[in-house]
Parts: C-alpha cells; sequence; structure tokens
C-alpha cells in the first residue's frame, strides 16, 4: 500500500560504506507506506558546507542534484526531498536556503550550469527524522509489531542535524536541548538513556589526518553513553558512524557499545528485516525477550 | 582596512571587530586541547591585524562542529572566521595542507575524503 510518494536523496555513503542504512530505510518505508523515488542522476553534495561568501562553486553539487529533483518532483507531484545522511541533509538544507535567501548567487550558480535548466528554489529538504515525526511518531508507534522493550539506546546527534542554526530552518531541533531522537525510540518502543555527550562533535574529518583526535572525541562519547548502560548507540550519520567505530577499535571489548542506523531499529521494530550484524541483532532479540510479534 | 582584516571579512561575511573576547567559544569547543591558541585569542589576533595568525594550528584543528557559531553571544559565526583562515592559505599558490595521492583511500570512507578534501583544499 503507497500512500505517499517523496523525492528520495540517497548520497555516496548509503550506496558505498553503509548500504545497510539505506536498505533498512527502503524496508522501513515499504512498511510504512511511503515509497522514495530517487532523484535521477544526482550528484556527491559536497559532504562539508563551504563557509567561503565569496566561492559558490562547492554548492554546485547540491544544485545540479536540485535541478534533476524539481523536474521529478513535477512529474510526480512533489516538492519534498528526503535526506537520510546527516552530512548530506546539512549542505542540501544549506545551500537550498542559501539560494532562497541571497538571488544574486542563485542568479550566479544557473548561469554557471548553464546546460541545465534554471534551478527555481522551491524544492523542500527534509531529514527522515522529521518526514517521520511530521507523519507523527505516534502513527509511527501504531505500527510498531515487535517493540524494542527494555533495550537501552543512547541517542547519537552529532554536529549536522543540529548546527550550524544559520541560516535559519538547518537545525532538525533546538541545537542546545534536542528530543527528536528520544521521540523516536520511545515510538519503537526503547528506552532513550540520556547522556551528556549526545550532541557533541566526533571529530569529522580529522579522521583522514588526525585520526588521534577522532579517538580522543569518540572515546569520550562512547564512555560516556557505557556509563548509563547504554546498550547501543544510536547513530543518523555515516561519517559518525565509522569515526565511532573507529573509537571503539581502540578500546576493551569490555568497553565498547555497538552503533547502529536509527533506520535499522525501525525496520527491526516494524517486523522487517534489519541489516544488523547477527551478532547485534541477537543481542537486541535477547534484550527484548525474544522473536515474539505481539 | 587593513589586508588580513579585509580578507577575512570578505570570505567569512563576518564583522571581526563585533566580538567582545567573552571567550564562550572557547568554553564549549572540544577541541582546544589540541589548540596552539583558544578560538577567541585567534580572533584577537585577526582584530590586531597579528599575521602570525596564519601559521598557528587553531583554524586547522576547528572541526566545523559549529558549537562556537551556535553559542556566540554577538551572533559571530565564529566557524566561517576559521574556515576564512584556512582559506586564505590554502589559495595560496604552492600551499599543500594534504597530499590525497597519499591517503589510504581503501581505509577510509569516501565520506570523510571528500570532506577532508573540501577543507584543506583548494
Amino acid at each position: 500500500m503507497i500512500i505517499m510518494e517523496v523525492l528520495y536523496y540517497p548520497g555516496c555513503s548509503l550506496r558505498n560504506t553503509y548500504p545497510e542504512f539505506e536498505k533498512s530505510t527502503y524496508e522501513a518505508c515499504e512498511k510504512l507506506g511511503i515509497e522514495l523515488v530517487e532523484i535521477p542522476e544526482w550528484s556527491c553534495c559536497g559532504v562539508v558546507p563551504s563557509l567561503a561568501t565569496d566561492n559558490v562553486m562547492r554548492h554546485l553539487g547540491a544544485v545540479r542534484s536540485f535541478i534533476n529533483a524539481q523536474k521529478k518532483g513535477r512529474e510526480i507531484g512533489t516538492n519534498v526531498i528526503v535526506v537520510l545522511c546527516s552530512m548530506c541533509y546539512n549542505v542540501l538544507k544549506r545551500v537550498n536556503l542559501i539560494l532562497k535567501e541571497e538571488p544574486d548567487t542563485l542568479e550566479n550558480v544557473n548561469s554557471f550550469i548553464d546546460d541545465q535548466p534554471d534551478y527555481v528554489p522551491d524544492l523542500r529538504v527534509t531529514h527522515f527524522l522529521t518526514f517521520l515525526k511530521e507523519t507523527g511518531f505516534e502513527n509511527l508507534e501504531e505500527k510498531v509489531n515487535k517493540p524494542l522493550k527494555g533495550l537501552k539506546v543512547a541517542p547519537y546527534y552529532g554536529c549536522a542535524l543540529l548546527r550550524p542554526d544559520r541560516p535559519e530552518g538547518v537545525p532538525i531541533d533546538n541545537p542546545d536541548n534536542p528530543v527528536i531522537l528520544e521521540s523516536f525510540v520511545r515510538s519503537i518502543g526503547a528506552e532513550p538513556v540520556h547522556f551528556p555527550f549526545r550532541a557533541e562533535c566526533c571529530g569529522n574529518y580529522h579522521i583522514v589526518l588526525e585520526p588521534g583526535i577522532v579517538e580522543m572525541r569518540t572515546r569520550k562519547i562512547i564512555g560516556s553513553a557505557k556509563s548509563v548502560k547504554a546498550d547501543l548507540i544510536l547513530s543518523p550519520c555515516p561519517l559518525c558512524t565509522y569515526n565511532l567505530g573507529r573509537g571503539n577499535e581502540s578500546l576493551d571489548k569490555s568497553e565498547q557499545v555497538p552503533v547502529v542506523f536509527f533506520t535499522q531499529l525501525l525496520a527491526l521494530a516494524l517486523g522487517g528485516k534489519s541489516y544488523l550484524p547477527t551478532e547485534i541483532e541477537d543481542q537486541i532479540l535477547k534484550k527484548i525477550g525474544g522473536e515474539k510479534s505481539d | 582596512m587593513n589586508e588580513l582584516v579585509e580578507r577575512v571579512t570578505e570570505i567569512s561575511g563576518q564583522n571581526v571587530y563585533s566580538c567582545y573576547q567573552c571567550g564562550n567559544c572557547s568554553a564549549g569547543c572540544m577541541f582546544t586541547d589540541e589548540m596552539d591558541i583558544l578560538p577567541h585569542q585567534a580572533i584577537a589576533l585577526v582584530q590586531n591585524e597579528d599575521e602570525s595568525i596564519l601559521e598557528i594550528n587553531t583554524p586547522w584543528i576547528c572541526a566545523s562542529c559549529f558549537v562556537c557559531s551556535v553559542r556566540c553571544p554577538r551572533g559571530l559565526d565564529v566557524a566561517a572566521i576559521m574556515e576564512a583562515l584556512r582559506e586564505i592559505k590554502i589559495r595560496e599558490r604552492g600551499f599543500i595542507k594534504v597530499d590525497l595521492r597519499k591517503v589510504d583511500i581503501e581505509k577510509l570512507p569516501q565520506i570523510a575524503i571528500t570532506a577532508a578534501a573540501q577543507k584543506f583544499t583548494w
């Protein structure tokens, strides 16, 4: 049963590094009656937003995807783009807002991309979590047939979903006191545990040149989640997930906390395939008391 | 206007003289252990037209997490100022922060390499 069609921007990480993020999302969307319509010929978003005001070159990847999304959106009658990866969300959201606010920048990029129709900035970029919230976490709760009862989940926001707060509209929740992931965790029957490092930075791109910084950061984040007895860390971001994985590798087995994508728990709670490693899925099922689907 | 101040202003779109040195950015920054000087001290150097700012590591340790930008009581985008200081170096002919040919692309995910390339190369 398809009740809603939306444009969908996958991003590179979901196709290369973490296919389980995308596959579990498709699984969940099928159960929820959401059809993700992939933007044809989408480009890499650039991962990090350029903060230089005098150089719009780094926005071009995002704009090329918007032009293709615009065409497809008109065909299927929607202007909403759903994004899963936090980094892609941040870049696409930011660039779209800048193009709405700055006519000169819009004209500049449109005249540069002269082999394509102009981008008319009427698309709306939405993170999948916001999309779920808007369709109602309570509706989600009704569709959960395997509530993850008793599972302690540490919702880790990272940076890209919450910051920066300019242009207005980038954060998906209050940057200082977000609750959206906690609400999501409750809606799938699990228990969110509060830990002070939930919105701290994992070290971002420093993994390339200064991996020591990332290990220092992620060990603190994992240690903080461990101290509140979290069974799992819930991540919305492929780069955070990778960096937290590197942090886990540098810790003793007893100090580690597994990191999973939020859509993997969603798919599991909806009675679908989670694409979790067997070991982790078994631990979760054991924790919630077997495979009963009541 | 001094050339350093002019370029930081042009690239970041921020008025560095807005900063009144409260240190909130430095208090919230998670990376200060690794920095030569604190973020608000880096801004003070720019205000003082001190070019030595271009040789210290503070802007390069910044991970663009935007905690400083969200918390600045003067509404300054501190992360954008750090980016401007990086950009001034990156735009110098012959300056190389990272040689991407030497990065282990088999081991690292694409998302990390692309992010580093965006921040550290022209």
